[in-house]
């Protein structure tokens, strides 16, 4: 399907990306701030932890050698230790990691799903009533804050019409089930507890569509402008000309080529979806990377951020690669090429 | 002759989109929001029924009425007052985020793509290292070491931003710099930095009046994001992001308490969009549908 | 021979921002297995709109007005559903179009294109199709035709796309072949191939050809019939040989005064002849010939009265008031733009 080169080339742009992320968090850590040691320990650290800090930053070596020390701790796992908990970040995140990889996947297929649902629509039935009504949901989506959905996901569901939970992943008297890929329904699929599938599915909906809202709204607008313009293209008129059922242009001739340009927006799509779990996991009390972070935030906990800031944007670059990969696949000529 | 031509088409072109702007519905709405939006802002002072800090603990917390047409927050200060206030704090946030990083953008934008070679090397590899990153958690990043506050939120979301503007103004002068009108003034000899002053900018800007407008809209909430985060405006600050922030422990029972603010943000970044969009659509014939 | 295609007094209007728009006006055409008709005419004067009209792929959204009749094969198609008409459309009609670059789908092999049209008419399995689109692709002289099966559009020449869109457009074997331009986007050399190609595989097969074109060199070299259109109207017709040698219409001799080959008097020197001013736009309302306002040899009659068909040969119609009158030399046309 594939040639080996494209691959090749795809990894290669992935390890020169990940040494960029590398390059820009080391100086958000080591450059920016004007006493390193200070941010790391915290404010209420005592002279001794401060001055362990200083050292083990090297500050009084050249740039590149603290940044050798960096990655090399980077490699080992070692992010530092958090100054709320006192515990290690890494440890820390990877425990949170699963909650948001299943909030975030969540969103990713609602917002994937039924944005090209709500383009196609739009485009196929275009000044209809389909239409306006999907272009008003689009247009209130790309301008609703993120924040304010989901207070008000929250009056309404919660407390005006009572349907959906505040909080949490599961309900407070079921236990999660045992951890396989640490995502609860899947994990409950596993283990054959549907009590604590379904829990886990009532708990993940409001705050998995508050999330995917916006981005359901950006891909939406995409696939409906891109399905009118592919529509009107040459090569549809052949399809008619040769008598293909309207059905089969629209859903497969039409549609794969305009889901080009809808997959390199997914990768984008993610990225706000991974940043806008902050605020998400904080409304909906959801006990993930997001919230961990939003806790060290009031705690000024320059680790925890640091800690989180990589994690998140390693997965956006690896995430990002398999998008190019896909786009790839799914457009003939960038395969040949191998580049953009 | 070339240069002369394009001299005259600028300014009539500018007016011609104008006019079609104000014949669409939706643009109109648009400009009329903003218009609105900066005028309160402007007249919060006037406007404003209260102050906006004032407290007034025995009226805390009291839903919209004759006295508090939006209602009171937990301080009893009148949330119609601060949502005033707040419009002069998130446009002024939106304007100068996006004008700084636009301006930055551009200088660097078309020097790259003018002169190419290493410069341009750098700047790519640059732009390319933070656009790797989900611009919200870059920013939040950035004003963590920063330190938390406006002024270091607004300079953390420019510096995500500048990338954007780069690379568009990039490519236009790319294309730009092919142009016969180019060329010409080469072969008369002006020196580089004219030709790009005088004939390569104000040619690539439509495009980028586009982006910047919709960059408002992007600015304002980014920034709110933050303040709702608590690394940016600080819960005094009458701003829109902050009072959802505080908001959040009390809007489950005082509806009104979150549901101004939030309006007053979906609404402003609506009308910014709405414009966005409008130019949008008159800039690239195919995008109208 | 019986006509496979019989149009009489066919119109057409499209919907505009403003109420309709009137295309076509009282066009009449036959067409007879194995013949290939051409069909000329200025951009915008209702060539490619009729062809249109026959396959009813036109750009109205189904708000379109269709008057008159159009028989194909004793069947009346405009009383034809939608649904009709897609079976007819590349089982019994078939077109190609001007531009081989845009006309493929670019994220389809050729093979999955031909074999969906032929898939579409006929109730055989995918690997029967594939043999038949391999024998349809080496009857249109393409070697290596299974290669060309696993390409995808952007892989091939223009001239070899348009080869494949014959393929396509014969691939069911259709009574009729519309062919839009089909050589205009080609180089001269590949034209010639294109051309031998259609003329070869209409006497071959007995399938009847609507060839439009601007270019009367092109027409002239492959049709046997012509009909000459001008602002949505038939001006002459009849067969090629008595068009070409006698054109009775003004417009059509200025059509002929207009390319370099087609002049009397081939003086070295010689300037070339334009018609003075433009196609009139559809929208406009003209109580007499449309032609007259452009027209050297407009009299009283021609700006109020439209004119009607008068045969001047064996199967020669022209539609003119003057057309006896009109001097059949073009020289005096030559005279009137030098004084002009």
């Amino acid at each position: 399907m594939i040639s080996m080169h494209f691959l090749l080339k795809r990894l290669l742009h992935l390890v020169l990306v990940f040494f960029g992320v590398s390059v820009v968090t080391f100086c958000i850590s080591h450059v920016i701030p004007g006493d390193p040691a200070r941010m790391l320990v915290g404010p209420h650290a005592s002279p001794e932890t401060l001055a362990a800090a200083r050292a083990s930053l090297g500050l009084d070596q050249p740039i590149w050698t603290q940044y050798i020390q960096y990655m090399t701790g980077l490699f080992h796992g070692d992010m530092g230790l958090s100054i709320r908990t006192q515990m290690p970040v890494a440890g820390e995140l990877a425990k949170y990691f699963p909650a948001t990889l299943e909030l975030t996947l969540a969103a990713m297929l609602i917002a994937v799903i039924f944005g090209i649902v709500l383009g196609v629509a739009s485009a196929v039935h275009r000044d209809a009533w389909v239409d306006h009504v999907s272009r008003i949901i689009s247009l209130v989506g790309v301008s609703m804050p993120l924040f304010w959905s989901g207070v008000i996901a929250l009056i309404l569901f919660y407390k005006v019409f009572p349907i959906f939970p505040a909080s949490g992943r599961l309900d407070a008297f079921l236990s999660p089930p045992p951890p396989v890929t640490g995502l609860y329904i899947v994990d409950g699929l596993i283990a054959g507890q549907m009590d604590v599938v379904l829990s886990a599915i009532h708990h993940l909906i409001l705050p998995a569509v508050c999330l995917a809202y916006v981005q359901l709204a950006i891909i939406a607008r995409q696939v409906r402008s891109s399905m009118i313009d592919v529509l009107e293209q040459d090569y549809i008129r052949t399809a008619r000309a040769c008598g293909i059922p309207r059905r089969t242009i629209i859903y497969r001739y039409a549609l794969k080529n305009a889901l080009i340009p809808t997959v390199t927006l997914t990768g984008l799509t993610i990225g706000e979806l991974l940043g806008g779990a902050v605020i998400t996991e904080t409304i909906f009390a959801w006990p993930g990377m997001g919230k961990y972070v939003m806790d060290s935030i009031s705690f000024l906990d320059f680790p925890a951020i640091m800690g989180f800031t990589l994690v998140i944007s390693f997965g956006y670059v690896l995430i990002n690669t398999v998008v190019d990969i896909v786009y790839g696949i799914l457009n003939p000529q960038i395969r040949e090429e191998g580049e953009r | 002759m070339n240069e002369a031509a394009e001299a005259a088409v600028r300014p009539s072109r500018w007016k011609e989109i104008w006019e079609i702007a104000l014949r669409n519905k939706l643009t109109l709405t648009g400009f009329a929001i903003v218009a609105l939006v900066v005028l309160v802002g402007l007249l919060a002072p006037v406007l404003a029924p209260y102050d906006p800090n004032e407290m007034n603990i025995p009226a805390r917390l009291q839903a919209p009425g004759a006295e508090h047409l939006f209602g009171t927050d937990e301080m009893g200060r009148d949330i119609l007052s601060r949502v005033m206030y707040g419009a002069r704090i998130s446009i002024a946030v939106g304007v100068i985020i996006v004008a700084v990083s636009a301006a930055i953008g551009i200088v660097l934008g078309s020097l790259s793509g003018y002169f190419g070679g290493r410069a341009d090397q750098a700047v790519l590899a640059v732009t390319d290292m933070i656009l790797a990153f989900p611009s919200m958690v870059l920013a939040l990043a950035l004003t963590a070491a920063m330190g938390p506050g406006l002024l270091n939120t607004m300079l953390a979301v420019i510096i995500v931003r500048i990338p954007m503007y780069t690379r568009l103004m990039r490519g236009q002068v790319l294309v730009a710099k092919e142009q016969q009108y180019v060329r010409a003034a080469r072969t008369f000899g002006e020196k580089p930095f004219w030709i790009v002053v005088r004939h390569i900018v104000p040619n690539c800007l439509t495009p980028l009046m586009v982006q910047m407008t919709l960059g408002i809209g992007d600015a304002i909430l980014i920034a709110s994001s933050m303040s709702f985060i608590g690394l940016g405006a600080q819960p005094p600050t009458p701003e829109w992001g902050a009072m959802i922030s505080t908001a959040r422990i009390y809007a489950i029972d005082q509806w009104w308490y979150a549901a101004f603010p939030g309006l007053s943000i979906l609404i402003t970044i609506m009308g910014f969009n709405l414009i966005g969009d409008g130019i949008r659509d008159i800039l690239d014939p195919r995008s109208r549908k | 021979m019986e006509p496979i295609l019989q149009i009489r007094h066919l119109s057409l209007s499209l919907p505009v921002k403003k109420g309709m728009v009137s295309i076509l006006h009282d066009v009449s055409l036959d067409v007879a297995p194995g013949q290939i008709l051409g069909l000329v005419g200025e951009s915008g004067s209702g060539k490619s709109m009729t062809a249109f009209a026959v396959t009813r792929l036109l750009p109205g959204g189904g708000h379109e007005k269709l008057g008159g009749s159009i028989r194909f094969c004793g069947e009346e198609l405009t009383e034809k559903s939608e649904k009709d008409m897609q079976a007819i459309r590349g089982r019994d009609i078939s077109m190609i179009f001007q531009e081989p670059m845009t006309c493929l789908n670019p994220v389809f092999t050729i093979g999955r294109q031909m074999t969906d049209v032929i898939m579409t008419h006929q109730k055989i399995s995918r690997a029967e199709a594939m043999k038949k689109a391999e024998d349809m692709l080496a009857s249109v002289h393409i070697r290596q035709a299974a290669d060309v099966l696993r390409c995808y559009p952007y892989e091939l020449s223009g001239g070899m796309r348009q080869r494949v869109m014959i393929g396509i457009a014969l691939s069911c074997r259709p009574k009729l072949l519309i062919a839009d331009e089909p050589t205009t986007a080609l180089d001269v050399t590949v034209q010639a191939k294109i051309l031998y190609l259609i003329r070869e595989a209409c006497r071959r097969l007995g399938t009847a050809v609507i060839f439009i074109s601007h270019d009367l060199g092109v027409i002239s070299q492959i049709c046997d019939t012509v009909a000459v259109m001008y602002s949505g109207h038939i001006v002459e017709a009849g067969k090629a040989a008595d068009v070409f040698e006698t054109p009775e219409h003004p417009y059509t001799r200025a059509l002929m005064a207009a390319v370099p080959k087609f002049t009397v008097s081939a003086a070295a020197g010689d300037r070339l002849f334009a018609i003075p001013g433009i196609v009139p736009d559809p929208s406009e309302a003209m109580a007499g010939c449309r032609f007259a306002p452009r027209c050297p040899f407009a009299t009283e009659i021609c700006r109020t009265a439209p004119p009607s068909d008068t045969l001047t040969g064996a199967g020669h119609l022209v539609y003119c008031h003057n057309w006896q009158s009109a001097a059949p030399a073009i020289g005096v046309l030559r005279g009137k733009e030098a004084e002009a």
